[in-house]
């Protein structure tokens, strides 16, 4: 192995010589044993992946943590969830809804009601004073 | 995160069968023995609080109701979590990306800043610096250097979790570590 073989090794698996695949790792053992500036890269790359561990070292999933989960389970598990029969009053609902604008949709259309539906979205109907 | 003793001797599959059965001595077992990982590379990955936190309950809540997504004949647990993890972790940070767009959009959270506060200590705003620049890379190369460094995943792993060959990933972990290696000396060198 030559030094820029191991650079790029160090760049593919990491630092930790000991989870890289057993040639490279070999190799690299016996690159860094007689080369003292492939032995300081190795400890430099060392020190890098420290400084990234380091940097992103996560705090502790404690009680307090798992607490939190615990009672947001809780809250869910006690909220209101529609039911099978809500389903099917909704359902029922929305056809009804449907069905009454459709009526409506008739009605406006023939030429007895539109004048005055016209009338009244225009305010010119009597509505007994109350305009 | 230290498991009481016992704990250990329950496998994660065996400790979501009993979750399917709504034992939540079991839930809490696996969220001691995951949570870290998941809130760490949550955090890492956005360096927001508040997302790494919501991300981290929604795991564990979809966990405790479907115990039965992970299938025992696939990926290791643990690779299927940090999978549902770092899904979870894009979703998040495309949602913010887009929520910066609006102009109805909420102001922005303060990034993770805790530590920053001490940064009078020694070291402190180096590592914060670090983090910046850990933020700073792609996606892609971001979560394979935190799963090789906070998961301590190996590079077929991280292949796995990221739906991508080994040889792939590797080629991000080479791009991340060049990246921040060649960062952290120039900042190193103007200082």
């Amino acid at each position: 192995m030559t030094r820029d073989e191991l650079n790029d090794a160090l760049l593919r698996f990491g630092g930790k010589l000991e989870r890289w695949p057993q040639p490279e790792r070999d190799a690299a053992r016996l690159l860094v044993k007689g080369d003292a500036v492939a032995a300081k890269m190795l400890s430099d790359f060392v020190a890098f992946e420290q400084t990234i561990a380091e940097a992103v070292r996560s705090e502790p999933f404690g009680a307090t943590e798992i607490g939190t989960v615990l009672a947001r389970l809780d809250t869910a598990e006690a909220g209101w969830r529609p039911s099978t029969r809500f389903w099917i009053v909704s359902a029922g609902i929305s056809a009804l809804s449907f069905a009454a604008g459709f009526a409506a949709i008739l009605m406006v259309s023939s030429q007895d009601v539109a004048p005055s539906l016209m009338d009244l979205a225009s305010g010119q109907v009597n509505l007994g004073g109350l305009l | 995160m230290v498991e009481a003793p016992g704990d250990a001797s329950l496998s994660d599959e065996e400790l979501l069968a009993r979750i399917a059965r709504q034992d939540r001595a079991a839930f809490t077992i696996l969220m001691r023995r995951h949570g870290q990982h998941v809130r760490g590379l949550a955090l890492s990955f956005s360096g927001h609080v508040a997302d790494a936190d919501d991300i981290t309950q929604d795991v564990f809540v979809m966990l405790w109701r479907r115990p039965d997504a992970w299938n025992a004949g696939g990926a290791a647990f643990s690779t299927w979590l940090y999978r549902v993890v770092v899904n979870r972790c894009i979703d998040q940070a495309r949602r913010r990306r887009l929520r910066s767009w609006l102009p109805f959009g909420e102001a922005p959270d303060p990034v993770d800043d805790a530590p920053d506060v001490v940064s009078a200590l020694a070291g402190r705003e180096h590592l914060a610096e670090v983090r910046f620049m850990i933020r700073a890379l792609p996606e892609k190369q971001r979560v394979a250097l935190l799963l090789a460094v906070q998961g301590e995943r190996s590079n077929a792993e991280i292949g796995s979790i990221l739906g991508i060959s080994e040889g792939a990933a590797e080629q991000l972990l080479v791009r991340a570590r060049r990246t921040l290696r060649e960062k952290i000396k120039e900042k190193e060198g103007a200082q």
